[in-house]
């Protein structure tokens, strides 16, 4: 069903970009996400994970980079470039990297992107705005991150188990 | 679940509450100092002694944004960027707190002038 290379791997890529995109914009209409920067659920990372499973972990990068790049254009704001540049590809850069651990399914892995994705938001904010107390907001965020990091992988982790029953 | 989940899982928990602690609320001590950065360079330092209210207003080449010294307290009232959670934020008043508003990379953030980070008893 997924084929690994050619026209049609290209299609599904993209059209798992747009995916992504759009349950990044559905995230908005949900009402207390955004409440505190950076409070998210997240849900497009379920895309970004499930990509990282069905083929690999550079895949999966190669979609968080590109999906940076469409929701600014998209969004028309330059500085939530870098903000959600760095968060997406250091947490899809660690889920890849967790993928491989045998004791860690897309829950654990997940988790772990969560918090990643903030931490790499965070650094961000530090270098561009020059001042430590930015990492104050860590505790919320971390505790929003392993929550909706634990409901994405659940949810990875019942799609790619239909996928699996249709191959 | 896996056993590797359960492990992550409590590792990050633990994480956060340790980092929590880190955070407990501090004197606000007579030197408060309120800085506001603009893209990482400081726009202004201001000393809080208690009789300072004022509205400050900040013009930068990525946008506009007012805040209000009252006191000790100091809080966002105006704001151009377009998703205003700047303003929504709750007011600071003790070292460390910070008010940000990422569209216009500006932090307004206040420091104490005490050398202790946290107390430990």
């Amino acid at each position: 069903m997924f084929r690994t290379d050619g026209l049609k791997k290209l299609i599904f890529l993209s059209l798992c970009l747009v995916f992504s995109l759009a349950l990044s914009f559905l995230e908005g209409l949900i009402p207390l996400s955004g409440t505190l920067p950076g409070v998210k659920i997240g849900i497009s990372n379920i895309v970004i994970l499930a990509v990282i499973y069905i083929y690999s972990p550079k895949e999966g990068i190669a979609l968080a980079f590109l999906k940076s790049v469409l929701l600014t254009l998209l969004s028309g704001n330059g500085s939530s470039f870098f903000y959600s540049l760095s968060g997406g590809l250091l947490s899809a850069a660690v889920m890849g990297l967790a993928r491989s651990c045998k004791t860690l399914s897309p829950i654990g892995v997940s988790m772990l992107g969560g918090v990643s994705h903030i931490l790499g938001q965070l650094t961000c904010a530090f270098f561009m705005l020059g001042s430590y107390t930015v990492f104050y907001y860590y505790p919320f965020l971390s505790a929003a991150a392993i929550i909706s990091g634990f409901i994405n992988g659940y949810l990875v982790k019942l799609l790619l188990e239909r996928l699996e029953r249709r191959v | 679940m896996k056993k590797g989940d359960v492990i992550t899982g409590i590792l990050l928990i633990a994480i956060t509450c340790c980092s929590f602690l880190f955070m407990l609320p501090q004197r606000a001590d007579s030197e408060l100092t309120l800085v506001i950065k603009v893209n990482s360079e400081t726009y202004k330092e201001i000393k809080l002694t208690g009789n300072y209210n004022k509205l400050v207003e900040i013009n930068s080449p990525f946008g506009y944004n007012k805040i209000s010294i009252d006191g000790k307290k100091v809080k966002m009232v105006e704001a151009g960027c377009e998703d205003g959670l700047c303003i929504r934020e709750a007011e600071i008043s003790r070292p460390h707190e910070s008010i940000v508003c990422l569209p216009n990379r500006l932090i307004v953030y206040l420091t104490g002038e005490t050398e202790l980070d946290y107390v430990s008893y």
